[in-house]
C-alpha cells in the first residue's frame, strides 16, 4: 500500500472519529461517546501499525492521552465545593392537611368510589371482608391483602397504641399502656438521668472527653443519636420543629383538627430511618403482590425504634410523642429529612436521603422537649442538581406522575412537585399487584451503601462533570446505560410489566361538598383527574419509550374491554358482585348545610390551596406571609 | 529526561521512559476501577451493571492501550523492509 494512501485512511479515520465526537457534542448521546473514543482507538492503531512513529509523536501521543484522563479524574474526584443548600421556602406556606395527602383522598373518596373499595379486588372476599370488623369498621386496603402485608401493617397499628399516653387530635386513638410505666401522666413528673451513674456511652464519652452526664444539649444529642443507631436506625437526624410541619387536620380520626398551642413545649425533633433492602428494591417488579410489604416492613421497624426510643425520654421526664408510617404521623416526615441535613428534595418531591438508599427508606419521628442541638443543616448532596439531568423515576413512573420539567411552585415550596392523585390511584389500585416501586427502583440514589457507590455519591455532591455524564437529561446517561436495576437474581421475573389499574366508571364525577367523619371536602378538593381517572387518556407513562431494552408501545388489547376503555375493577369480578361495595364513602351536603355545620363547628376543613375563609379552624400566624424556616423556629421556641 | 526502570528477575525484564510509566498507570488504573465496578456488579446482584460498567472503561482505555502497544518507532530498516513488503 502507497504510503500516501496510508495516509488518507487515517485521515478518512480521523475525519470519522471527527463526526462521532461533534454527534456526541450535538446530543451527548452515549453511543457517540463510545464511537469517538473507539474510533480514535482505530485511528491509533492504524498510525502506529501502517505509518511511521518518532520518539516525540509517541511521548506526545501518551502525555495528550494520560492528559486527558487525568484532567477527567480531576474534574469527577475533586473537591468542588457542593451546590448551596436550595431554599425552598420561597412563599406563604400553609400547613397540609392529612385528609388531602394522596392515600387520604384515595381513602376518603374524592378520588371516586371505585378507589375506595379498592381492598376488595386484593384477595379473596371471604378473607378480607372480616378485616373491617377489626379495624374500626374501615374498608380493607392495599395494605392489608395478604398474610406477610397484613402482618407488617397490622405491625404498625400495634405501635399506634405505644405513640403516646395522652391523646392529640383524637390520636392515639386506642391508648395501650406501655409496660413497666411507672409513673402517670405524659411523663415522669421529676427528671431522671440515663442511668444511676450518669455514665455516657463509652463512645460518647470519648467525643466529649468526660464520662460523667452534664446533661448539655450537644452531649444529648449525641446519646441520642448513639442509642437510635443502637437501636437499629440506619442513621438519626435532630433538627427544631417548624410549626407548619403539623397536619392541620388528622386523618385516623377522619378530620379532627390539630391546635398548635396543644404542640408548643414538642420543638424538637428526631428522626429514625428504616432502610427497605437493596436486595427486595431490585427484586420486585412492582407487580409481584410483594410491593407493598417493602413499605409495612421498614414502617414498623421505624415505629419500633421511635417508640422504645420516646418512652426512654418519657421515662426521664420529657414528653416524647411518635409519629409512625403507615399514617399514624402528627407531622409531614419529609421536612425532617431535609432539616436534620441528611437529606435533599429531589424530583420525586421526596425526601432523598443519601446515606439511606436515597428514596429507599421509611421514618418515624419523636416530638420531644427534651433539650438537644440540632444538627447543622449541611450543605447541598448535589441531590437537587443532579435531578435537573436525571428523569429516570419520571420515565419510569406507569401513570406519568413525576414532572419531567422544571421545578414548580405550590404551596410556597418550590421543588418538584409529584402528581399525588395519578400516584395515589396507581398505588392503590394496581391490579397487577399492590403498590409500585418503579421509582425506588430506577433512582440513582438507590444503591447499596458500599465504598463503591459512596463514591458515586462524593461525585455527585462535588463534581459538576459527574450530573452530566451519569444524568441524561442534557447528559451522556451513564445511569441508563449501565441499567443497575437490572438484577441477575431475579431476571426476568424482576422486570416491570405494562401496568393497569382501577378506574372509575364512564362519566365519573364527583359531587361536593361531601363530608366524611369529621371533615368536609370542597370543591376546590376535586382531583383535576376526574376524566383521567375514568380511563381516559390513562395510558402507561413508559407508552412510547425505550427503556431497559424495551420498547413500550401501546397498551396490550387484553388490558382493554370492547369498547377500547381499560378494564377496571367491575370487569375483574362476576356482574354483581361489587353492588355492596360500588358506593362512595361520606354524606354529600348542600353548600349551605356544609357552610352551617363548619361554621358552627360541627364539621372541619382545610387543605393548602383553600382561601383562608375556607379554612376550619383559621390559620395560625406562621400561614401568613413569607416565614423561612429559621424565622418560624425561632419565634416558635421564643414564644 | 528520562526515568528508567529497570527490574530484572530470572526472564523478566521491564524499561520504561517516565511518561511511558505514566501512560501504564493511567491505562492500568482505569481498568482497575472497571474491575471494581464489575466485582461490585456481581456482588450486589447486578451483573449487568457490572458487566458493563467494565465494558465501558475498557472502551475507554481502547485509545490508550493502542498507543502503548502499536505506537512505537521502529529501526528505520525495519521501516523500510514493512514498507516494501506493503507495496
Amino acid at each position: 500500500m502507497q504510503e500516501k494512501t496510508k495516509k488518507y485512511v487515517l485521515i478518512g479515520l480521523l475525519a470519522a472519529t471527527a463526526v462521532a465526537l461533534i454527534w456526541f457534542i450535538a446530543d451527548l448521546h452515549i453511543n457517540a461517546l463510545f464511537a469517538t473514543v473507539v474510533g480514535a482507538a482505530v485511528s491509533l492503531a492504524w498510525w502506529g501499525t501502517m505509518l511511521s512513529v518518532t520518539v516525540k509523536a509517541r511521548r506526545n501521543a501518551i502525555l495528550v492521552m494520560g492528559g486527558f484522563w487525568t484532567v477527567i479524574a480531576f474534574f469527577m474526584f475533586f473537591p468542588f465545593p457542593a451546590p448551596e443548600a436550595p431554599q425552598y421556602v420561597v412563599g406563604e406556606v400553609h400547613r397540609f392537611s392529612e385528609m388531602n395527602h394522596g392515600f387520604g383522598r384515595a381513602y376518603m373518596g374524592v378520588l371516586g368510589p371505585n378507589l375506595v373499595n379498592h381492598g376488595y379486588v386484593y384477595t379473596n372476599k371471604d378473607l378480607v371482608e372480616p378485616l373491617a370488623a377489626v379495624r374500626g369498621g374501615r374498608k380493607p386496603s392495599f395494605t392489608c391483602g395478604y398474610p406477610l402485608s397484613r402482618a407488617l401493617f397490622g405491625g404498625t397499628t400495634l405501635m399506634d397504641g405505644l405513640r403516646a399516653p395522652n391523646q392529640l387530635s383524637g390520636e392515639p386513638r386506642r391508648i395501650t399502656p406501655y409496660p413497666w410505666t411507672t409513673f402517670e401522666g405524659a411523663k415522669r413528673d421529676h427528671k431522671l438521668g440515663w442511668n444511676e451513674g450518669d455514665v455516657l456511652l463509652a463512645d460518647v464519652a470519648k467525643k466529649v472527653g468526660y464520662e460523667k452526664a452534664r446533661y448539655t444539649e450537644e452531649e444529648n444529642a449525641l446519646m441520642i443519636k448513639e442509642i437510635g443507631l443502637w437501636l437499629g436506625s440506619e442513621a438519626v437526624g435532630i433538627c427544631k420543629v417548624d410549626p407548619r410541619w403539623y397536619y392541620s387536620h388528622d386523618i385516623m380520626t377522619a378530620g379532627t383538627p390539630l391546635p398548635l398551642e396543644e404542640v408548643r413545649q414538642l420543638t424538637n425533633g428526631i428522626q429514625v430511618y428504616t432502610d427497605q433492602r437493596w436486595k427486595r428494591i431490585l427484586a420486585d417488579p412492582g407487580s409481584g403482590w410483594w410491593s407493598i410489604s417493602k413499605s409495612g416492613q421498614a414502617y414498623s421497624t421505624s415505629a419500633w425504634i421511635a417508640v422504645r426510643l420516646a418512652q426512654m425520654l418519657r421515662d426521664m421526664g420529657y414528653e416524647a410523642r411518635v409519629g409512625h408510617g403507615g399514617i399514624d404521623y402528627e407531622t409531614i416526615e419529609t421536612p425532617f429529612s431535609i432539616y436534620t441535613g441528611l437529606g435533599e428534595y429531589g424530583r420525586l418531591s421526596d425526601a432523598v436521603v443519601p446515606s439511606v438508599g436515597g428514596l429507599r427508606f421509611k421514618s418515624a419521628t419523636i416530638l420531644t422537649d427534651f433539650p438537644m442541638q440540632a444538627d447543622p443543616i449541611r450543605e447541598s448532596y448535589g441531590v437537587t442538581r443532579f435531578c435537573e439531568h436525571c428523569n429516570r423515576c419520571a420515565r419510569a413512573c406507569p401513570v406519568d406522575a413525576i414532572p419531567r420539567g422544571e421545578q414548580t411552585v405550590a404551596n410556597g415550596v418550590q421543588m418538584w412537585h409529584v402528581d399525588k392523585d395519578k400516584c395515589a390511584r396507581f398505588r392503590v389500585g394496581n391490579l397487577g399487584g399492590n403498590c409500585c416501586n418503579e421509582c425506588l427502583k430506577n433512582c440513582p440514589y438507590n444503591k447499596p451503601q458500599n465504598l463503591f457507590h459512596q463514591l458515586g455519591s462524593y461525585m455527585t455532591k462535588h463534581s459538576y462533570l459527574a450530573p452530566v455524564l451519569f444524568g441524561g437529561v442534557n447528559g451522556v446517561g451513564l445511569e441508563n446505560w449501565l441499567d443497575y436495576e437490572n438484577s441477575h437474581l431475579s431476571g426476568e421475573f424482576g422486570v416491570n410489566r405494562p401496568a393497569r389499574w382501577i378506574v372509575e366508571n364512564e362519566g365519573f364525577t364527583n359531587v361536593f361538598p361531601r363530608q366524611v367523619g369529621r371533615y368536609i371536602y370542597l370543591e376546590e378538593d376535586r382531583s383535576p383527574h376526574e376524566e383521567w381517572s375514568t380511563g381516559v387518556g390513562a395510558k402507561m407513562g413508559k407508552i412510547g419509550l425505550t427503556y431497559r431494552g424495551e420498547k413500550f408501545g401501546e397498551i396490550d388489547q387484553r388490558f382493554f374491554t370492547s369498547d377500547g376503555r381499560p378494564r377496571n375493577v367491575h370487569q375483574d369480578y362476576p356482574a354483581g358482585e361489587l353492588s355492596d361495595h360500588e358506593q362512595n364513602i361520606g354524606e354529600v351536603l348542600t353548600v349551605e348545610e356544609a357552610r352551617r355545620r363548619l361554621d358552627a363547628g360541627e364539621a372541619f376543613t382545610g387543605g393548602w390551596y383553600h382561601a383562608d375563609e375556607d379554612v376550619y379552624p383559621p390559620r395560625s400566624k406562621y400561614e401568613k406571609g413569607l416565614w423561612t424556616y429559621e424565622e418560624a423556629i425561632e419565634d416558635w421556641t421564643k414564644h | 529526561m528520562s526515568l528508567n526502570i529497570n527490574i530484572k528477575k530470572k526472564e523478566f525484564s521491564l524499561n520504561l521512559k517516565w511518561y511511558e510509566l505514566f501512560g501504564w498507570l493511567v491505562i492500568l488504573g482505569m481498568f482497575a476501577f472497571g474491575c471494581w465496578g464489575f466485582y461490585d456488579g456481581l456482588a450486589i446482584g447486578s451483573a449487568h451493571a457490572g458487566w458493563k460498567f467494565l465494558l465501558m472503561f475498557v472502551i475507554f482505555i481502547s485509545p490508550g492501550v493502542a498507543i502503548m502497544l502499536l505506537c512505537k518507532p521502529r529501526p528505520e530498516q525495519e521501516v523500510d523492509m514493512r514498507q516494501e513488503i506493503l507495496d
